[in-house]
């Protein structure tokens, strides 16, 4: 009995909860005009290039209809490209086009023809993927990432998080895709979690409702592992999150293969789950930060 | 600070003024805060038309209180017409003549709340015999009760000749042989030897039967008349009948199933083998029946509203005379309660429910359908619905066209239930009718949607705990403790605002997140 009290205690004092979250931080620390700027993936490069920061080179942004086939034109130079509705969420209407040996554009394995492409760049247009507003369409540079990545799992796309507060950086995590997460590395949809040792750029335990030393598909050994490029990742979130007037912020970061990390996205309302993945709650960490007290 | 000091004078101004307001209540009044809840109730109106070329006359009976129903505002509408009133053994005879040779409408209306009624007869209750000698008229045959037919007892034997001599198997044998005796629908009069021997009636054929037989078989039985009551009008009257056991009449309705009870809207006009309209002959003559639900105070409390003692102290003072529903005011009162539980399951125990305010909506229209009934409708109409979405989402059509498609999903199913209703419930049409169709519509797109992003087994799951939170809200809905005290206390909606200013900024964890993040070490 006592010791339930004490883990009772325990939390409350260490674990950050969604009504904390959102009462403390979120809405505390950002303001709601500026919430746009990390929801809208045009706005947040646009940021992101004046600053100087390394993401993924836009090749186009269609805004209407009429400038679908003149902007589809426009990315026929290149072998490799990424389709993605400018605010879509968890994924969604995100398509990754590559031309095979005959040069037509394939997807997922199957051909894609000029009507089929027209078509989803039209419903994202009018807003299928972001909740019945309208929409923007955004054509980038497909991300090739790092050789790293496959010692771990052989496929899809692994990106970083991290969680910053006044622009210092406080939890961290890997995450990577598994077989049950058909190649997505987001957790709730069954990807896997790896911690950070932040202070000495190495992985943690793994945690996908269990924690892991391997990778739980390949038995690649994760526990331990140095993270190339660590430094850099850091500092690039640093950048990041100094450019933008959000003072609580999620930072998704990729590495690609030959051009190193690059910022993805940027998450105001953070999720809670990296710290299970660390086994560390964030409270404790901001506490001890100085940053501010939380109670 | 300031803005500390703002929250902190709305929060002591929520909490101080209603509980200040309570306090004076029960301190000045002593009154029984149960009659603060408003009855169901009907207004009732005969409307009679009759024309004539010599003078005439319109006899009907007139509404009594009695141990389940009560009688207000009573009133006659037709004050050109010579009208009286006398009490007979049948019950309370109007009559309204005319010397004048021309056109008339007469009207009478009143108030009528009923309860409903339901008796438990001991099954080792014997028969009695050596009734007192009023009862005897109960036990004789008449001109459309043929209780001493050759045929009827009969019948009588072949249905209670093989049982002991006790009440309640008798009843239960003749009541059920009635019972299932086929329903048809007809104006005309049926006596009891004819409804045996066609072998169907309609109520009337079915209620002299089962007087008939209760006579034969020593037990005092009567018809009784009146209306059954539902909005709208109506020219079909009633008739039921009544067993005596042990110095009560006990109802028993062999056309719509009830064995020794009836409902609440069973209006009572006269007992007897009699007419419910009788008039002269040679006469143009059409009468109907208007009748509206609505909810009225409790007579108690009219009685302290009149003499100035609640002025403005319950709710139901301030909105008693307009035309609410009851049904409609409960809603208000009870919805923001409900919204209340959703948010504390919400964010103090962390259960996550398809939209936010679905629940509550949704514990309204179970009101309607009864709890298992309406929760069943509910889970199959949402999962079938849903999978409207999947070939939607498919063929990659926009929000608003692919919801219209999916609210029409939701009417079809409508139909379909409301159709298979009127196979198993003649009466019960209208269960559906509170059911949000539009959020319906709009959970099923949000149910499908999560099928396809997170996986069936946290759409099931979110379903499960919408569910969950639905319950607690229909408790709320039924109670009758949470009735007296909003309609009495209406200023606990205030309080109710205040709690939610509290839980707004509360940041302690969720119940769920205890759980969530469970690896904590001390």
């Amino acid at each position: 009995m006592k010791n339930i009290f004490r883990k009772i205690f325990a939390m409350n004092n260490n674990v950050l909860g969604i009504n904390q979250r959102n009462a403390n931080l979120v809405y505390h620390y950002n303001h709601r005009k500026d919430f746009p700027l990390a929801d809208d993936k045009v706005r947040t490069k646009s940021i992101l290039e004046k600053n100087g920061i390394a993401c993924a080179e836009t090749y186009q942004v269609i805004e209407r209809i009429g400038d679908i086939a003149m902007g589809w034109e426009a990315v026929q130079g290149y072998e490799k490209i990424a389709i993605k509705p400018a605010n879509g969420s968890g994924g969604g209407g995100i398509k990754i086009l590559r031309k095979n040996n005959k040069n037509q554009w394939v997807s997922s394995g199957k051909g894609m023809d000029k009507e089929q492409v027209f078509a989803h760049l039209a419903n994202i247009i009018m807003g299928v993927y972001s909740l019945g507003g309208k929409d923007r369409v955004l054509i980038e540079r497909c991300i090739e990432p790092s050789p790293f990545f496959h010692t771990i799992y052989p496929k899809g796309v692994p990106d970083y998080r991290v969680i910053l507060l006044h622009d210092v950086p406080l939890l961290a995590m890997l995450r990577v895709p598994t077989d049950k997460s058909d190649g997505k590395a987001n957790l709730h949809q069954g990807g896997l979690g790896i911690g950070i040792d932040m202070k000495n750029g190495c992985l943690l335990q793994g945690y996908d409702g269990e924690y892991h030393d391997n990778h739980p598909d390949t038995g690649a050994p994760i526990l331990g592992k140095t993270i190339p490029l660590w430094d850099e990742i850091v500092a690039i979130s640093i950048a990041t999150s100094k450019a933008f007037p959000l003072n609580y912020l999620g930072i998704d970061i990729v590495v690609d293969k030959d051009l190193g990390p690059l910022i993805m996205e940027i998450n105001v309302r953070p999720g809670l789950g990296i710290q299970n993945v660390n086994k560390v709650g964030l409270k404790q960490l901001i506490n001890q930060s100085g940053l501010t007290a939380l109670a | 600070m300031n803005n500390n000091f703002g929250f902190n004078a709305t929060l002591a101004f929520l909490f101080a003024l209603p509980l200040g307001l309570m306090a004076f209540k029960l301190a000045f009044t002593k009154m029984d805060w149960m009659t603060t809840i408003p009855q169901e109730a009907y207004e009732v109106q005969y409307q009679f038309t009759a024309e004539s070329e010599s003078p005439f006359y319109v006899k009907t009976y007139l509404p009594k209180s009695n141990r389940r129903q009560e009688i207000r505002n009573a009133a006659n509408l037709a004050g050109a017409l010579n009208f009286s009133v006398e009490t007979v053994d049948a019950g309370k005879v109007a009559t309204w003549r005319s010397e004048e040779k021309q056109a008339f409408n007469i009207g009478y209306s009143f108030t009528f709340v009923g309860k409903s009624i339901r008796f438990n007869i001991d099954k080792d209750l014997p028969l009695e015999s050596n009734f007192d000698k009023n009862l005897a008229p109960f036990l004789v045959a008449e001109e459309h009760i043929q209780a001493e037919h050759e045929k009827i007892v009969a019948l009588k034997e072949q249905l209670v000749g093989n049982k002991n001599n006790f009440v309640k198997p008798y009843l239960t044998a003749i009541y059920q042989h009635v019972l299932d005796i086929p329903a048809i629908q007809t104006a005309e009069l049926t006596d009891a030897l004819t409804t045996l021997e066609l072998n169907e009636a309609s109520c009337n054929g079915k209620s002299r039967l089962f007087v008939a037989l209760c006579r034969a078989a020593g037990i005092p039985a009567r018809t009784v008349g009146g209306l059954i009551l539902q909005n709208g009008a109506k020219k079909t009257s009633h008739l039921w009948a009544e067993a005596y056991v042990y110095g009560t009449w006990i109802p028993f309705d062999a056309l719509n199933g009830h064995f020794a009870k009836l409902p609440k809207n069973y209006l009572e006009l006269y007992h007897g083998d009699e007419f419910l309209i009788t008039r002269s002959a040679d006469m143009i003559f059409d009468y109907q029946y208007i009748i509206s639900k609505k909810a009225v105070a409790h007579p108690a409390l009219e009685q302290a509203i009149a003499s100035g003692k609640m002025a403005g102290y319950s709710i139901w003072t301030l909105f008693g005379n307009t035309a609410l529903p009851f049904f409609l005011l409960r809603f208000l009162m009870l919805m923001p309660l409900a919204a209340v539980i959703v948010a504390l399951f919400r964010n103090v125990i962390g259960m996550k429910t398809f939209g936010v305010f679905l629940p509550a909506l949704i514990a309204l229209s179970l009101l309607g359908t009864g709890f298992s009934l309406g929760i069943a409708l509910f889970t199959s109409i949402l999962l079938f619905v849903s999978l409207i979405h999947f070939p939607l989402e498919r063929w990659g059509l926009l929000y608003t066209p692919k919801l219209v498609v999916m609210l029409t999903g939701v009417v079809l199913a409508f139909l379909v239930v409301l159709l298979l209703g009127k196979q198993f419930q003649p009466n019960g049409l209208s269960i559906l009718s509170f059911f949000p169709l539009v959020i319906l519509a709009l959970t099923a797109e949000r149910f499908a949607r999560t099928v396809v992003e997170d996986g069936y087994f946290t759409a099931l799951k979110i379903l499960f705990q919408t569910l969950i939170v639905t319950s607690f809200c229909y408790l709320i809905f039924r109670s009758k403790s949470a009735q007296v005290f909003m309609f009495s206390f209406p200023e606990t909606l205030l309080i109710l605002v205040g709690i939610m200013l509290l839980l707004g900024r509360w940041i302690g964890l969720r119940l769920s997140e205890y759980k969530r993040f469970q690896w904590i070490e001390n």
